[in-house]
């Protein structure tokens, strides 16, 4: 147990580029069940801390090892860099994970890896430690465990049904920079393991409920007609109760934004994804195939992170928000408010009669704002005062609404004059990094 | 004006029932707007001691008043008049009788959604802090292992303890624990097999026993951090300087 505190920090020093860190969504182990177990999952998600970045750790995201075979150009366990290589046995990491449990410290286990050997051997090992945690230890806390691009079908199923969610991430939204800056990966090697858990979800027992993505199956970019390779037998375990996510870097590569979000959006339709993360590119390495040192683009992965909940709770497609030739969102203007000025003529709608999906679409009404409005209307008491009171952000959202056919205040119904009145305006937290809230169907 | 001054009974439900049998009190007396005030409570001002009329507990007043409560308010409405209740809200007992007379009037369909009127929105908004800080304090909590008890001391400022019980159980029901709250000086204790709550609890377990977790709790909190991404002040709304000091990461 000696080396156990170098181990970690260079362990959970190499994962913390990894953007998720949820804990929410498992509905498979409630609470403590078998006598000896320790542990429950909590359906909403538990932060437990926060770090210096000001993201929120739920759970002990380390690597098994970061001895790795590949040499991807953007990582930091490549090949090619000469760091100290340590790897966690399975016993040293089931008593840190259930160590930190017992106190309170997280909500379960991340488990990542580098590949030592070949994917199958790697797996193999990650598979080892769920299954201790599991079956010797009676652990009930969560568990997310990475997916090996390559792995064998068998052993991602039989991780799955031990771990509450997994993940394969994409890491490049396209398959020319997966090419160039990942060259012992390819579309089949990361989106095989994503088809493949998608399709053990819906048929291995674990049931998912149904998306909007699901209804049109129009898949674009790189997910198009991409095959479902392995049907399982039923199995009466939940396989990934949680589901399965995953992770883009924004800014190694050229990218638009636009071809992000479409690429999301098409992840979402095609393999039901929980989330996708979007983490800004952070230079560890100096590689000519990369761009050079310079700030981690923070507002372009926000911007990123605002058009993805329009997607997943706002009920809005890719396409409406990349109009004409339009590539990237804008920085200073948060896309929904973009979209609500380039279709100034929709506004102002009343606040008495708006339907639901068109309270959604108005700068400064959340989804919770928009269920209380509804939920006052129906009590019968909507003015502005009551208004305010649902959490309606109003300083956004006066230039767009009327109430009983009563303006808030004169305001300039130009949608350029107001565009410079609404850029600028203070940040609201990150939705994608500070909580848990996750898809909730 | 009439104060009536209720004892505190019943702690593990944060005295609820000591203040529902003055309640049934004031309506018994057909006071329109009493005080209330509890006779354990810290913040209270002496003087109002003199003017007071003293309820006694009585379970089954209380009993009548909490089920006319959920009569007409099902669940929520429950919920959210125990957790204003147990929240910090200066004067929280006399907006709590105003809102349980609006609702025992009746007329009011959803009353929890009837924000424009002030004693709704008040209970509603203290109710909402107390939920959104028990909320925090299950991952902010710290047990530190001493002997073979995990002790866990807090500040909370709402009376959250009485909330926190179930999900501690369920979570660590193999381990035997004490949850603190040294503000209140109350604890939760369980052995394994029973949840005690005992008042009056000073004494305090060291929190530099468990060094060994702490420190590697440490290293992985400090390695987790991306420097290129360093925002103190986002840390600062999620974590508030008062929460810190039983937090092992945070000294
Ligand atoms: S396979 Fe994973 S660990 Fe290995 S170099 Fe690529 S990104 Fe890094």
């Amino acid at each position: 147990m000696k080396d156990i505190a170098w181990k970690l920090s260079i362990l959970g020093d190499a994962a913390k580029y990894d953007a998720s860190c949820a804990s929410s969504g498992s509905t498979g182990r409630g609470t403590a069940a078998a006598p000896g177990g320790v542990g429950s999952a909590a359906p909403s998600g538990i932060c437990h801390a926060w770090g210096t970045d000001g993201r929120c750790i739920s759970l002990l995201k380390v690597l098994l090892t970061n001895v790795c075979v590949y040499d991807c150009a953007y990582c930091i366990n490549r090949r090619s860099n000469d760091v100290p290589r340590v790897s966690f046995s399975v016993t040293e990491l089931v008593d840190l994970t259930i160590g930190f449990y017992r106190r309170n410290y997280i909500e379960g286990l991340f488990l990542s890896s580098g590949i030592a050997g070949d994917p199958d051997h790697t797996m193999a090992r990650m598979l080892a430690v769920v299954k201790n945690l599991r079956s010797e230890r009676g652990f009930n806390g969560y568990i997310h465990v990475k997916a090996i691009p390559g792995a064998s079908a068998r052993l991602i199923q039989e991780t799955g049904y031990y771990a509450d969610r997994m993940s394969v991430n994409i890491e490049l939204p396209s398959e020319e920079s997966l090419r160039i800056l990942a060259p012992e990966k390819s579309r089949s090697s990361v989106l095989g393991p994503m088809a493949l858990m998608d399709d053990l979800s819906l048929s291995g027992g674990g049931k998912r409920l149904p998306s909007p993505y699901r209804i049109d199956e129009r898949a674009p970019d790189m997910v198009r007609d991409y095959p479902v390779p392995y049907r399982p037998s039923r199995s009466a375990h939940p396989f990934i109760p949680a589901g399965q996510s995953t992770q883009m870097i924004v800014g190694a590569s050229p990218e638009s934004d636009s071809r992000i979000i479409r690429l999301a959006e098409g992840l979402y339709r095609r393999f039901g994804l929980k989330r996708v993360y979007y983490s800004a590119y952070i230079p560890v390495n100096c590689d000519p195939r990369l761009p050079g040192a310079g700030k981690p683009p923070l507002k372009r992965e926000h911007r990123l992170y605002q058009a993805d909940w329009l997607l997943r709770f706002y009920r809005f497609r890719a396409e409406e928000l990349f109009s004409g030739d339009r590539g990237n969102l804008e920085e200073d203007l948060d896309p929904k408010t973009a979209w609500a000025l380039a279709n100034y003529g929709l506004y102002p709608v009343d606040m008495r009669k708006a339907d639901y999906d068109t309270l959604l679409r108005v700068p400064g009404i959340g989804v919770i704002s928009a269920r209380r409005i509804m939920d006052a209307r129906r009590a019968g008491g909507l003015n502005f005062d009551a208004l305010k009171k649902t959490g309606v952000v109003m300083k956004r959202a006066k230039f767009f609404i009327t109430c009983g056919g009563r303006a808030y205040e004169p305001f300039p119904d130009n949608p350029l004059v107001l565009r410079n009145l609404l850029t600028d305006a203070p940040l609201p937290t990150l939705p994608g990094r500070s909580s848990q809230l996750e898809l909730p169907f | 004006m009439t104060v009536l001054m209720y004892p505190y009974e019943h702690p593990e439900e944060g005295g609820l029932s000591g203040y529902l049998s003055a309640v049934f009190e004031a309506y018994r007396l057909k006071l329109r707007q009493p005080r209330f005030r509890c006779l354990r409570a810290p913040e209270q001002e002496p003087e109002l001691f003199n003017s007071g009329l003293t309820v006694p507990l009585s379970e089954e007043r209380a009993e009548r008043v909490a089920r006319g409560v959920m009569r007409r308010g099902g669940d929520e409405v429950w919920k959210t008049v125990l957790r204003a209740f147990l929240s910090d809200a200066g004067g929280r007992e006399d907006m709590l009788y105003l809102f349980i007379r609006r609702l025992m009037d009746g007329g009011e369909a959803e009353l929890l959604h009837r924000l424009d009127l002030p004693e709704v929105a008040a209970v509603v908004r203290a109710a909402g802090r107390t939920a959104r800080e028990a909320q925090k304090f299950l991952g902010i909590l710290r047990f530190v292992k001493y002997a073979d008890i995990y002790y866990a001391p807090m500040e909370p400022e709402c009376r959250i303890l009485p909330l926190t019980a179930a999900h501690f159980r369920a979570r660590f029901a193999d381990q035997a624990w004490i949850i603190h709250d040294l503000r209140r000086k109350e604890a939760l204790f369980w052995n394994k097999r029973d949840l005690t709550f005992e008042t009056g609890v000073t004494a305090r377990a060291p929190e530099d026993e468990d060094a060994f977790f702490q420190g590697l709790w440490k290293s992985y909190f400090t390695a987790a951090a991306l420097a290129e991404r360093r925002n103190l002040n986002l840390q600062r709304n999620f974590v508030p300087l008062k929460y810190r000091s039983h937090m092992p990461e945070m000294q």
